[in-house]
């Protein structure tokens, strides 16, 4: 945007500059000219006068010697030629030759009118100037005097004009880039740290800080407003999410105090139930209770990854321990339900994620894969590296049997508490893979699903190769 | 015994105390932490809760450090990894997330008197043994059902060592979880079941551990 608010001013001072400098140049030109052309038009007609005698009498004495002296002088060579074009009388012994529009000039003259202004001489025309003019007897054309002007001078002090103007031009380009680069600077300048101030003000956001604002009352007034009024937005953006998160966090703690007595409660009463059916009413509600607690602290863990946003605790970690350590852990688990679970791709890769954060994500995806993949199938976590990928990117993804989803669900499958429709009585907060997605993310990759040509369902958490 | 009781929540302690008193403990119940100090003459154990209101909870468990060498059990809302880190920093003996149940605290109770306590019990060497011919040899490692040597896994030795110390009374599964896997994941309990589940084919004794619904599980020695 700088370089086109310049340019539209270099355009705009270039235009007035030309606008105002060409005339001006064009003006101070014709006035040379008509002032050289008024000059010779005087003496010539002077010797047009002078050579009257001597045209009419045949003899020329004196003249010759007076056009010769102006010759000297002035360097105007003047000829007088009688109506047959004959020279009477000539300022030099040889006589510059005459091109046609001259000849035509002598030819005006000898037809008894007078000399017209001639055109414009442009510095790059050498033609001298010739002026002709009848001699004029009794009102009779008896010849003619004609003169020839180098133009020479006229021509470098035309030179010298224009190369002022172009100068002074230039000059005001100059003068109007170093205005107007303050000039846009200081337009610009809202514009600018509005710019950099996005990019901090997601940071923020995301990191639940308060986001810093852009505003320094600098500026044009509209973009002043502008800048304002981002600030208003980002600090009520920044405000909800916070809210948002705070509330999660809060929620999930303030519930325990509850939670705490009624299990005490319960557990009180264990030895004071009688009969069989209310001993079975007080389990189950143990284990509503159980339950209860299983997604405080699902909504704890996923408050706790946003509220660690921003606080940018990647290190580089070593895939293989942490794969291995929740592979070992799923392995009972998964063979006692009938399900193999299998490791592939390459060992050795290291990633960029926080501490906890693979074995977080790997827990939610297993945890769903083993839930819902029938008895025979398999279970393949697969690490690989990401070829041309920009930045170097590492897929660890898990591949089951299973009966995949609706391809319409894939994209909300990572909501909060989002659960298939067919599959709602099934254990489970409902929060792990939100949790799965926002570590990854939070450490600068995507997690992904889709179903892949072969059945089943695959995740695959995009993560940053360290 | 006697449990000073440092919690805010009227009603958490309304519901535990009746619970602390079926044990056989009798309890003195703060609702501010500062109180804490002037309170542990013939204290036995504090159960110190960290959210109160008027002081931080860390702070009050220094100051009872200071004052006195008395067991103190820290009681948290969060179970956060760094919470629990600062919590036994700052001298706590031991600590418990709420919810909790009332069987893992009185655990850990005794557990923590135990090990203040002159007579400090020895694992090695213990042998414990039910009615019905299992024999557990904590020390060894090694377990016998009728004289004959049973194979167990690491783990399921682990589960089965921790119920047989706890002797008959119920240990929760996060207990069971914390103590044998050291960490919490989302298909920790289930696992814990399916541990459960070999240990009673293995052991040929379906009726050895016994589920308490909603809780855990526990021995049945007798």
């Amino acid at each position: 945007m700088r370089s086109r608010l310049l340019v539209i001013v270099c355009v705009l001072v270039g235009l007035l500059a030309i606008g105002l400098g060409v005339p001006l140049a064009l003006s101070n030109s014709r006035g040379a000219q008509q002032e050289l052309f008024i000059d010779r038009l005087t003496d010539t007609i002077y010797f047009a006068s002078r050579a009257q005698r001597p045209i009419t009498e045949d003899t020329a004495p004196g003249l010759a010697d007076e056009l010769a002296r102006y010759d000297d002088v002035y360097g105007v060579a003047v000829t007088v030629v009688d109506r047959s074009g004959k020279v009477v009388a000539a300022s030099r012994p040889e006589p510059p030759s005459l091109d046609a529009d001259g000849l035509e000039r002598v030819q005006v003259a000898l037809a008894g009118r007078r000399s017209a202004a001639p055109p414009l001489i442009w510095p790059w025309d050498t033609r001298p100037l010739v002026l002709a003019e009848p001699v004029l007897v009794d009102g009779e054309v008896r010849g003619a005097a004609v003169s020839v002007s180098p133009t020479g001078a006229l021509r470098a002090a035309e030179v010298q004009v224009w190369s002022l103007v172009a100068a002074l031009v230039l000059l005001a380009l100059v003068l109007g880039v170093l205005v107007a680069l303050p000039v846009t600077r200081w337009i610009l300048r809202p514009v600018q740290r509005l710019d950099e101030g996005t990019g901090r003000v997601t940071r923020a956001v995301l990191a639940g800080r308060p986001a810093e604002p852009v505003s320094d009352g600098s500026g044009p007034p509209e973009l002043r407003r502008l800048t304002v009024s981002f600030d208003r937005m980002a600090e009520s953006v920044t405000q909800a999410l916070s809210t948002q998160r705070a509330f999660v966090a809060d929620a999930s703690h303030q519930l325990r105090n509850p939670l705490t007595a009624l299990r005490l409660r319960l557990s009180n009463l264990e030895g004071h139930v009688d009969g069989d059916d209310a001993a079975e009413q007080h389990g189950a509600a143990m284990e509503e209770a159980e339950r209860l607690s299983g997604v405080l602290d699902g909504l704890l863990a996923l408050a706790r990854a946003e509220r660690d946003a921003g606080v940018n605790r990647e290190a580089d970690t070593a895939v293989d321990p942490a794969v291995d350590d929740r592979l070992d852990a799923w392995r009972p688990l998964a063979e006692h339900t009938g399900l193999r679970l299998l490791r592939g791709g390459v060992r050795g890769l290291h990633v960029k994620i926080a501490p906890g954060g693979i074995e977080t994500v790997l827990d939610a995806v297993l945890d769903n894969a083993i839930k819902f993949t029938p008895a025979g199938g398999s279970i393949t976590v697969t690490v690989r590296p990401v070829r041309d990928a920009e930045p170097p990117a590492v897929d660890l993804s898990v591949l089951d049997t299973g009966p995949g989803m609706a391809p319409e669900e894939l994209e909300r499958a990572t909501d909060r508490f989002w659960r298939a429709p067919d599959q709602s009585n099934v254990d489970g907060s409902g929060l792990g893979l939100a949790i799965a997605a926002r570590t990854v993310e939070l450490a600068g990759g995507t997690l992904a699903l889709d179903l892949p040509p072969g059945g089943g369902l695959k995740v695959t958490a995009h993560l940053v190769r360290a | 015994m006697h449990i000073l009781l440092v919690e805010d929540d009227d009603r958490v302690a309304a519901a535990l105390r009746p619970a602390l008193h079926r044990h056989g403990m009798t309890t003195t119940r703060l609702d501010r932490g500062r109180e804490a100090v002037e309170h542990l003459a013939g204290v036995d154990v504090v159960l110190l809760d960290l959210g109160l209101p008027d002081a931080d909870g860390v702070d009050v468990c220094r100051a009872i450090r200071e004052a006195s060498d008395v067991p103190v059990i820290v009681v948290t809302a969060r179970g956060d990894v760094e919470d629990r880190i600062v919590g036994l920093h700052s001298g706590a003996d031991d600590y418990v997330v709420k919810p909790y149940d009332v069987g893992e605290l009185v655990a850990r109770i005794h557990a923590v008197q135990r090990r203040r306590g002159p007579e400090v019990s020895e694992q090695v060497g213990r042998v414990v043994t039910t009615p019905d011919g299992v024999a557990i040899d904590l020390g060894r490692h090694t377990v016998t059902v009728d004289g004959a040597e049973v194979t167990l896994t690491r783990k399921e030795f682990q589960v089965l060592a921790l119920l047989a110390s706890a002797g008959g009374t119920v240990c929760t599964r996060t207990r069971i979880v914390a103590e044998v896997w050291g960490r919490s994941w989302p298909g920790a309990n289930r696992t814990l079941d399916v541990h459960v589940a070999t240990l009673r084919t293995k052991l040929g004794r379906p009726e050895l551990v016994q589920t308490v619904r909603g809780v855990g599980y526990r021995l049945g020695t007798t």
